[in-house]
């Protein structure tokens, strides 16, 4: 990742590229995540976790310190996901015939954690594909503030800053979620 | 008894205990209802098995891409690279496709019938109903050869059998004069 992010040093103020290189290896495994999370692509979620970082550094000097850093980072990654989904052609193909692989793997590996009490993995695996389905069933705005919320534990205030939307927005669809689930649960 | 609507418990799940200053309610409502208890814990256990499956699937994703050398760019690269062959092929496979079913009326001509270096052949080449006419071309050796001909020739052609004739009456005259001179030597 350092590799290739040796990026000529700019006039903006700000960060230079050493300082800058923290940032990288401070954030990115958070960011990378966030983006994983929306995209479910290892390759995209790389190439876009290498894009976030890149376009921070050349926009660092509009960075005010207004929010948090991880905020604006994640703020970045939200927008180039939602790019790279809006220009995804081939996301329709790509989510019938690899989206449910994904999905399997995570049942799997909630079997395997609770593996010694069948009856606890069977708990668990129905617990976490109840939770996927309900989550399946959300807009991708809707979607996000629920990643960001209850997997990165980001504050309302952040996660308005990082998708640009109020707070009300925020709460809305968070409860937009949590029906979800409710009702994946009552319909089992 | 009136249940935890879907934003306190969103509150709740995420831990919001400050938020909308409906903590205290919704903790005291818990403690009384057991249906909203046993839903919340569900609600609970189920994103925080979502969140841990979540997180441990990405953390293992980016460690197999660090281990890989974790170089998106290469990968993009790579990634376009293929799309340009595949580009690449398919044109091919146009071109080719094309240029088989474009007419081909003009097949071209058996390279026997036409001599090496004449004049003719690009004619040859043009093929079609000149090939199938009979050939009245004459080379360029033979056309010289028949001028030579006709430039070595003693008489015009047109005379030439009085003139064979007189050669004829000329060698039997020699042969009889040579002859005569024998004889008379005797």
């Amino acid at each position: 990742m350092e590799e290739t992010l040796l990026i000529p040093a700019m006039s903006h103020p700000g960060w230079n590229a050493a300082e800058f290189d923290d940032v990288v290896r401070e954030h990115q495994a958070r960011i990378y995540r966030v983006l994983w999370c929306e995209l479910r692509d290892d390759e995209a979620a790389a190439n876009l976790t290498q894009d976030c970082f890149l376009k921070a550094y050349r926009a660092r000097g509009e960075f005010r310190g207004e929010c948090s850093v991880h905020t604006w980072l994640v703020r970045i990654a939200i927008n180039l996901a939602r790019d790279y989904q809006r220009n995804r052609r081939q996301g329709f193909w790509r989510r019938m015939l690899g989206g449910n692989a994904k999905e399997a793997e995570l049942a799997a590996e909630m079997a395997e954690d609770e593996a010694p009490r069948a009856d606890r993995a069977l708990i668990a695996r129905e617990q976490l594909q109840q939770t996927m389905d309900a989550v399946k069933t959300l807009s991708p705005q809707q979607q996000t503030a629920f990643h960001l919320r209850y997997l990165e534990e980001l504050p309302l205030e952040e996660i308005a800053e990082a998708m640009g939307v109020e707070i009300g927005t925020v709460k809305s669809h968070l409860s937009r979620a949590v029906h979800a689930l409710r009702q994946q649960r009552d319909e089992r | 008894m009136k249940h935890l609507t879907d934003e306190q418990l969103a509150e709740w799940l995420a831990g919001d205990s400050a938020e909308g200053g409906c903590a205290e309610e919704t903790r005291r409502h818990l403690e009384s209802c057991a249906q909203c208890h046993q839903e919340a814990m569900t609600l609970r256990d189920g994103v925080l098995r979502y969140s841990l499956a979540v997180k441990r699937q990405a953390a293992r994703s980016q460690e197999a891409r660090l281990a890989g050398g974790f170089a998106p760019k290469r990968a993009l690269a790579m990634h376009r690279l293929r799309w340009a062959g595949a580009g690449a092929l398919a044109l091919l496979l146009t071109a080719q496709t094309a240029w088989m079913l474009k007419p081909h009326n003009a097949p071209a001509a058996p390279p026997a019938t036409v001599s090496a270096g004449t004049k003719t052949a690009p004619v040859a080449a043009m093929g079609g109903a000149m090939n199938n006419a009979p050939d009245h071309t004459m080379s360029d050796d033979e056309l010289l050869e028949a001028v030579n001909n006709d430039l070595s020739r003693d008489v015009p052609e047109a005379l030439a059998p009085v003139s064979a004739i007189t050669v004829a009456r000329n060698k039997i005259a020699a042969a009889s004069k040579v002859a005569a001179n024998n004889s008379s030597a005797k």
